[in-house]
């Protein structure tokens, strides 16, 4: 049951409020003093070698190992993680970096640096890049990709540009110049399966004229011979 | 056309003669027209290749009249002996093999030699009075001309039985490029 009633106000006895502010005053002096021997006392602590060597005997030891494996398995970093994501931190802090100008410092030490080699050729090498690589070369996507740029107007307007630059006049006429093309283009002449095409689309050109041409003379054995009897039963008429 | 005449065109051959008609005039006159080529062009290249030897030589004019009677008969007998060779060892001359028509006994036995001859000269005979010795094969059932009475031949389709080479075009390469 409580009394929402005010307390009655008592008449203050002289000099109190005197002797509170004097109070106040002297406990603000000492709170005061205090600190600042704290901060003295800090200050001298952490100045001192010992000091140093205590935390590096902290650190060192098994006992801040195992706080730290407690903190990292504990909840203490997913509450830590939502509250930077709550706080928008990793936006701020990319924010300020980009402006920092960090970003462009990464990009030149990693191309200036042998980092970027070594994870180019690793990936390289690992059989994950082979298998991305097929799916790439193998995905519809880069199929319809390679057709658009190949029905491209700036595609054409290339093709055309190179057609016409001196580069392909003087590759082809290197590549005439070489002896080592019109070897291969004989080699190619006198080979087997070549001479064998030829032949046989010879044979085969030559026999199918020879088998139209035989078809058109036995109808024209028919015909001609319709025309002679109709000619010898009308003159025997 | 009798069924009877057709099989008796060569014992090996029945089957083939009862699905092979007689060969027409345009037919063989094709056939006859790519022998023409064979025979005149093979003696066109002799007659070059003899010209061509004349012109280092010295032939007297006697000689030379000597050389021609020489070289028209040796035309004569090699038309001769391209007709009759052909007709004698399988009937089909080299026009026969292109139109695919093969000249055969109408009876039984075998064309040999000697109705071979006899089958050229009455194709002469048939030629020379304005080719009218052939217009029996417009007209006959058969399709004989007065050669083939003479011989007593007939002149048959003869299709090409040579099997397909299989896979001839696909095969596959036997030699590696460099």
């Amino acid at each position: 049951m409580s009394d929402d009633r005010p307390w009655p106000r008592l008449p203050a006895p002289p000099g109190l409020g005197m002797a509170l502010r004097l109070g106040a005053a002297a406990g603000r002096t000492a709170s005061a003093s205090a600190q600042s021997a704290f901060l003295f006392a800090l200050d001298a602590t952490l100045a001192a070698p010992v000091a140093e060597t205590a935390v590096d005997r902290v650190l060192s030891s098994a006992l801040a190992e195992r706080t730290i494996d407690r903190v990292l398995a504990g909840p203490l970093v997913d509450a830590i993680a939502r509250d930077l994501v709550k706080n928008s931190v990793p936006q701020r802090l990319a924010d300020q970096l980009l402006a920092a100008g960090i970003a462009e410092e990464v990009a030149a030490r990693l191309l200036a640096g042998p980092e970027l080699d070594r994870v180019i050729d690793a990936a390289l090498d690992s059989p994950a890049f082979d298998r991305v690589a097929d799916k790439v070369v193998n995905s519809p996507a880069l199929e319809r990709l390679a057709e658009d740029v190949a029905n491209s107007p700036a595609m054409e307007r290339a093709a055309v540009r190179v057609v016409e630059s001196r580069l392909v006049e003087a590759v082809v006429r290197r590549l005439l110049e070489s002896d080592e093309l019109w070897l291969l283009v004989g080699e190619i002449a006198r080979s087997e399966p070549v001479t064998d095409a030829i032949t046989q689309d010879s044979l085969g050109f030559a026999g199918e004229i020879a088998a139209e041409v035989r078809s058109l003379s036995r109808g024209g054995d028919a015909r001609v011979e319709r025309i002679a009897r109709r000619m010898v039963r009308r003159s025997t008429k | 056309m009798s069924s009877g005449a057709a099989a008796a065109v060569r014992p090996s051959m029945v089957d083939r003669a009862a699905d092979a008609p007689y060969a027409g005039l345009v037919t063989r006159g094709l056939a006859f027209a790519i022998d023409a080529v064979v025979i005149d062009g093979a003696a066109l290249l002799v007659v070059a290749v003899v010209a061509l030897a004349s012109t280092v030589l010295y032939i007297p004019d006697d000689l030379k009249t000597v050389l021609l009677a020489i070289g028209a008969g040796a035309y004569v007998v090699w038309a001769t002996g391209y007709f009759v060779s052909f007709w004698a060892s399988d009937g089909r001359t080299l026009g026969n093999r292109v139109m695919y028509i093969r000249v055969a006994p109408a009876g039984a036995g075998k064309l040999g030699y000697r109705r071979a001859v006899l089958r050229f000269v009455g194709l002469v005979l048939a030629v020379l009075p304005l080719l009218l010795g052939l217009v029996p094969i417009l007209f006959n059932a058969r399709r004989r001309g007065l050669q083939d009475r003479v011989a007593d031949t007939v002149v048959v389709h003869d299709p090409d039985r040579r099997a397909p080479r299989p896979g001839a075009r696909h095969a596959p390469p036997t030699r590696q490029l460099p």
